[in-house]
């Protein structure tokens, strides 16, 4: 399959004549003359001497544009003229893209990862895992993803973030080997929380209350715990000291020892690296007030000091500190340091940069830690935090280049030794072997940053936890609910990445992904025990997007469904179109002013209509939203009312302006499929995610021609990834 | 003013040559010989509070002008402070006006809010706005304090999708912008601001261990300083630019350690390190706001911004019996009930504030509060969020900071630039009058002078 895609990599050559006889036969009687239609006039097109040169093109550039635009899409010729051949229509578009001008690009060489790309590129090259999604200041979403180049900025927060970063991941990922040291904690330097009071020689805990720690530990390992207490004693339990770490009971101790002999309390546990906090919490006090004659019965506890001791071990050794362990064992420092800069900056270091790196990483005999001191220089250097593709005369990119292409196209992470190897060698720049990369790379667990990272926006589910349904309106709306529901999503697109499932299969499947809770959503019998699985469906059902209650609440308001915004999601996700925003002056007529039931909505929505400002996309946008009322905004099936006046509504409603009548999801169903518009948007999407950007008309058209080479049932997600592989933009062309 | 430090207990922490940084009074005089000449008059600071989709006017304006005898509905949670306050109406942000680009108020009236600049209508690529007025005033004021500025807020960005009619998410979502270009990230979880306000090295650490810390962090910051430099060489001008981002960013951070170098930042023992991103809003601006009386008491910042969520914000409200979307509800079309609700919105907002407001009021400095060395301004770059207008908005301040004479409400003349406010503050702040934004010229404010 991925050969055939490589046979249409040249673009054939296409006469010029051809848009002439295009125009000349099908355009010229609406488009010239004294008021030519939608104001272009292509009479000069076929009236100018010779051929339509370059120095035209340009004069006309903007018609030049709009005609290519509409001959694309089908607009035009509308569809009660003749439809001109196909081959006639191909070379003309062909002829129109190769005259216009380029336009210079503002495309940046630079491109910044983003905090999921930097999370997984630690993991995968240090092994650490350090939350950058969480401490990074958010990425902005530029062409459709947050990954666009030209969305990436960086702020001073961010700059301090990943300072930061640099020192605390080289930290862990080259723990020093330094021997334990001992910390001891006194009641000056023991805080007292809660019923606690701190005094010269002890925290004494009369009620509940608590002493705590606050120690950094130097790296992750094993910790020897040294508590001395004593207790008074009263009723029928001994005072019980609990033991924590952040918060996470270890352990617990009955203390019995009177305060002239103390008691020496042990334990032995892992801490993680970093500041921790040690606490020793008083639980079961009791307390009976004097009676006569009777002494007051008062259980307490004091703590005199923890003392802690440690790393006892010597630090885990991970693949990456092996690696290092190798590196260092067999060869020099610098070259360790050159195949760490490889490693960590995806090129080769030059000279003058290794310097420097020596220069951070100072003196001393422990190669180990120097090597660390270099780590965080390489980590926090622009080389390393941004992609960077050089400016090369006339040249495309180099093997390093393609390969980080790839890898962060494929896995959302850096390449590894095996790619940046293929790079070094230059056999990436063979077919074989970049297909067998491609191969490689796809099959590989961390291609799953597909469907986390791609798919999650694509299709709109990343932003599920945000819309938030009212749990009044949809009490079943919970967080578990929702988590099942994204479970669902992300389980079908991995089945469409992974099996040889052809895109048709996106908007009618045979199957669906459902656990009890979600079974319970979509009328699903004999579906028990936790966790998801395929359940098999008639097509035309649940099978497919259309179906998905992650996607159906997604697009939903917090108590209602929201017609527009369905209608958008399908316009724009599923037929590839570009949804132009609302005209100046409107914004009065829009949903809030909608009721909440469905039969109102549709009476509101037909003033969408009514308002010719409106109608011009509503007419588009509603039908499609419309027919998939049936699922409320957690996407349950519900009954529409069957009045008669508000059936009428709906169908009034329904149709689309070139007549469909949209009753349905059913009817939705079909239509799509018969418009077969859903590869269109998935290529253009991939591309957008894998170059950062969106594609221009030109390659658009490019990558559609390659994948509909194929023939219909090996019109897989996993072709698409390979056409825009392939595609010459990705593949050499320098950034435009 | 007369200043009379009262030393506190932790004045024991202070090592040889190393000053624990604590309220602003307290460090003066320990300050004062390794800092240069210091502020003879506490000093004063600035925030700027955003609060989504405009507001119902009709419950916002007071009914006269002058003497503030009565708040209305949407601004009595503030009746604690009617006295701090000064209520501007008649104020306009034209640039948040399509002006030809179209739709788009929400992304486009956040991005002037505090800018007066009209944002440039793009997807991603080439966002400009212009520098925003806390990020001007950061510029005089932040040179000594830890952090220049802080910037916090509810919503992160978007995670994905489209925001708002062709324009960035950045424009919805950021009011400050460090220049032209580039909005300032803003921080949503309080745990993350405590620890960059107070975190200055493990607890125990040794002056020594200290000192060769600073000094490899200097070293780190020279080598990709470097680095940046040698790639800027061979960028084109965009991707210059953002080299341009990366070197300001490590320039703050320099400052940054210098600071450090003489004086030591530790929390105040009676500070509570929040634990995470709370799990109601309210909850989540309380204790945004206590960070921020917390960071202009130690004077680690004298300027910060708060956004109550990002514009266009659809957040429902069922805990005050608003389960519908902000946003979706705001587009109320004269509806009362939903008009009922908007205003409940409204008032809920005006009530978060007013807590934030309070912690200021609750922290003595000097003779007076915090609060009267602050001015505080809130409001909206949407009127009406049902019309989308962007004249008459809702902009109050809170606070006396810099000698404003409060406890009125002024009407400026129709189609008053907002802008002119922002020029008076950047005077208040001691800055030279001069333009800001569309600015005609300055308000003039009541001062106690």
């Amino acid at each position: 399959m991925p050969w055939a895609l490589l046979l249409v990599l040249a673009p054939p050559q296409a006469p010029q004549p051809a848009l002439r006889d295009l125009i000349a036969g099908h355009c010229i009687e609406c488009h010239s003359g004294k008021r030519p239609k939608a104001e272009l006039d292509l009479a000069a097109w076929i009236e100018a001497p010779g051929e339509l040169d370059a120095d035209f093109a340009v004069a006309h550039a903007a018609d030049f544009e709009r005609v290519r635009d509409v001959l694309f899409d089908g607009a035009m010729p509308p569809p009660s003229r003749p439809r001109p051949p196909d081959a006639l229509l191909d070379d003309a578009l062909r002829a129109l893209e190769r005259s216009l001008p380029r336009r210079p690009s503002t495309a940046p060489s630079l491109r910044r990862l983003n905090r999921a790309q930097y999370e997984r590129s630690i993991a995968d090259l240090l092994d650490v895992h350090y939350p950058a999604r969480e401490l990074f200041p958010p990425d902005d979403v530029g062409a459709r993803f947050d990954n666009d180049a030209a969305a990436a900025g960086a702020g001073d927060l961010a700059v301090e973030r990943w300072i930061e970063a640099a020192e605390r991941i080289a930290d862990r990922a080259l723990p020093p080997l330094s021997a334990p040291t001992t910390t001891a904690f006194g009641p000056a330097d023991l805080e007292a929380e809660g019923g606690a009071n701190r005094r010269r020689d002890e925290i004494a805990m009369y009620s509940s209350g608590a002493a705590l720690a606050r120690y950094t530990a130097p790296r992750d390992g094993r910790f020897l715990l040294r508590l001395q207490a004593s207790g008074d004693l009263a009723g029928d339990e001994a005072p019980r000291l609990e033991f924590s770490v952040d918060g996470r009971a270890i352990q617990t101790f009955d203390v019995t020892a009177k305060r002239s002999q103390p008691q020496l309390l042990e334990l032995e546990l892992r801490l993680e690296g970093g500041p921790r906090e040690l606490r020793a919490r008083f639980v079961n006090d009791f307390y009976v007030a004097p009676t006569e004659g009777k002494k007051a019965q008062d259980r307490n506890l004091h703590l005199f000091g923890i003392e802690v001791q440690g790393p006892l071990d010597p630090p885990a050794p991970t693949s990456f500190t092996r690696w290092v362990d190798e590196r260092l064992a067999s060869g020099s420092f610098r070259g360790a340091l050159s195949a760490l800069t490889r490693r960590m900056w995806r090129r080769e270091a030059a000279p003058a940069e290794l310097a420097r790196l020596e220069e951070l990483a100072g003196g001393g005999d422990d190669e180990r830690e120097r090597l660390r001191r270099a780590l965080v220089g390489l980590l926090a250097s622009p080389n390393f935090l941004y992609r960077v593709e050089r400016t090369r005369d006339g040249g495309g990119i180099d093997g390093y280049e393609r390969a980080t292409r790839l890898a962060y196209f494929l896995w959302a992470s850096a390449p590894d030794e095996a790619l940046l190897e293929s790079a070094r060698s230059s056999r990436l720049d063979t077919d074989a072997e970049y297909l067998a990369q491609i191969e490689r790379l796809l099959k590989d667990a961390r291609s799953r940053s597909l469907v986390e990272e791609f798919a999650a926006q694509w299709l709109g589910w990343r932003t599920l936890e945000e819309s938030r349904p009212d749990p009044r309106t949809y009490p079943e709306a919970d967080a578990a609910l929702l988590a099942s529901m994204r479970q669902e999503c992300e389980a079908f697109f991995e089945a469409m990445l992974r099996e040889p499932r052809p895109l048709e299969q996106f908007l009618d499947a045979d199957f669906v992904f459902v656990d009890p809770r979600l079974a319970r959503l979509y009328g699903i019998e004999g579906v028990r025990g936790e966790g998801l699985r395929r359940v098999a469906v008639p097509r035309g059902s649940r099978g497919g997007l259309l179906g998905q209650a992650g996607l159906l609440t997604a697009t939903s308001n917090p108590t209602r469904t929201s017609p527009v915004k369905r209608g958008k999601w399908v316009l724009e996700t599923l037929l590839g179109e570009v949804v132009p925003p609302p005209p100046p002056g409107v914004g009065a007529l829009v949903e809030g002013s909608a009721g909440e039931s469905p039969a109102s909505l549709h009476a509101q929505l037909a003033l969408h209509r009514a308002d010719p400002a409106c109608a011009s996309c509503h007419a588009a946008l509603d039908p499609l939203g419309l027919a998939m009322e049936n699922f409320d905004a957690i996407g349950r099936w519900r009954e529409l009312s069957a009045k008669r006046e508000e059936a009428a509504a709906r169908d009034a409603a329904n149709a689309l302006d070139d007549g469909t009548a949209l009753a349905g999801v059913e009817d939705l169903r079909r239509y799509l499929v018969a418009r077969d518009r859903f590869p269109r948007a998935l290529l253009r999407a991939l591309f957008a995610y894998a170059l950062g950007r969106e594609a221009t008309r030109t390659e658009e058209r490019q990558l559609l021609a390659r994948f509909e080479s194929l023939p219909r049932s090996e019109r897989t997600v996993a072709a698409a990834i390979h056409a825009v592989c392939l595609h010459p933009s990705f593949r050499e062309a320098p950034p435009p | 003013m007369s200043w009379n430090p009262q030393l506190s207990r932790r004045h024991a922490l202070r090592a040889a040559g190393v000053c624990v940084l604590l309220p602003w009074m307290e460090s003066l005089a320990r300050a004062a010989s390794i800092a240069g000449p210091k502020d003879a008059a506490p000093p004063t600071r600035f925030l700027f509070v955003a609060t989504p989709n405009g507001a119902q006017m009709d419950l916002w304006t007071p009914a006269e002008v002058g003497r503030l005898a009565a708040l209305p509905p949407t601004l009595q949670p503030l009746e604690p402070f009617r006295d701090q306050l000064l209520v501007l109406s008649g104020l306009t942000h034209d640039k948040a006006r399509a002006n030809g680009d179209g739709p788009g108020d929400h992304a486009r009236s956040a991005a002037a809010f505090l800018t007066a600049s009209q944002p440039l209508k793009t997807a991603g690529a080439d966002l400009r706005a212009g520098v925003s007025i806390d990020q001007v005033l950061a510029d005089r004021l932040g040179a000594r304090t830890r952090l220049r500025s802080l910037e916090l807020g509810t919503d992160s960005g978007r995670a994905g999708g489209q925001c708002d009619s062709g324009y960035a998410c950045a424009y919805s979502s950021n009011i400050s912008w460090r220049s032209a270009n580039t909005p300032c990230a803003k921080e949503i979880d309080p745990r993350l601001v405590f620890e960059r306000l107070f975190s200055d090295g493990p607890r125990g650490e040794s002056d020594a261990a200290r000192a060769e810390r600073l000094r490899r962090r200097r070293s780190l910051l020279d080598s990709v300083r470097d680095d940046a430099k040698a790639l800027t060489t061979r960028l084109s001008t965009a991707d210059r630019r953002r080299m341009d981002e990366y070197l300001g960013g490590i320039r703050e951070l320099e400052r940054r350690i210098e600071l450090a170098e003489r004086q030591r930042t530790l929390a105040p023992a009676d500070a509570v390190e929040p634990s995470g991103i709370p799990g109601t809003f309210a909850e989540h601006v309380r204790v945004l706001g206590e960070l921020i009386a917390l960071a202009f008491a130690t004077d680690s910042t004298r300027v910060a911004s708060l956004m109550m969520g990002n514009e266009g914000s659809n957040r429902s409200y069922a805990d005050i019996g608003v389960p519908e979307g902000h946003h979706e509800i705001s587009h109320h079309g004269d509806d009362p009930a939903k008009r009922a609700k908007v205003a409940a919105i409204d008032r809920h907002h005006v009530e978060l504030f007013a807590q934030v407001i309070e912690r200021l009021a609750a922290h003595r400095e000097g003779e007076g509060t915090l609060l009267d060395q602050t001015i505080a301004l809130y409001g909206s770059g949407i009127s009406d969020g049902n019309r989308h207008n962007h004249e008459d908005l809702p902009i109050l301040l809170a606070g006396r900071g810099a000698g404003l004479a409060s406890g009125s409400h002024l009407r400026f003349a129709r189609e008053t630039p907002c802008a002119n406010l922002f020029v008076t503050l950047r005077e208040l702040a001691g800055g030279p009058r001069a333009s800001f934004g569309d600015s005609t010229g300055a308000l003039d404010l009541p001062t106690r002078r």
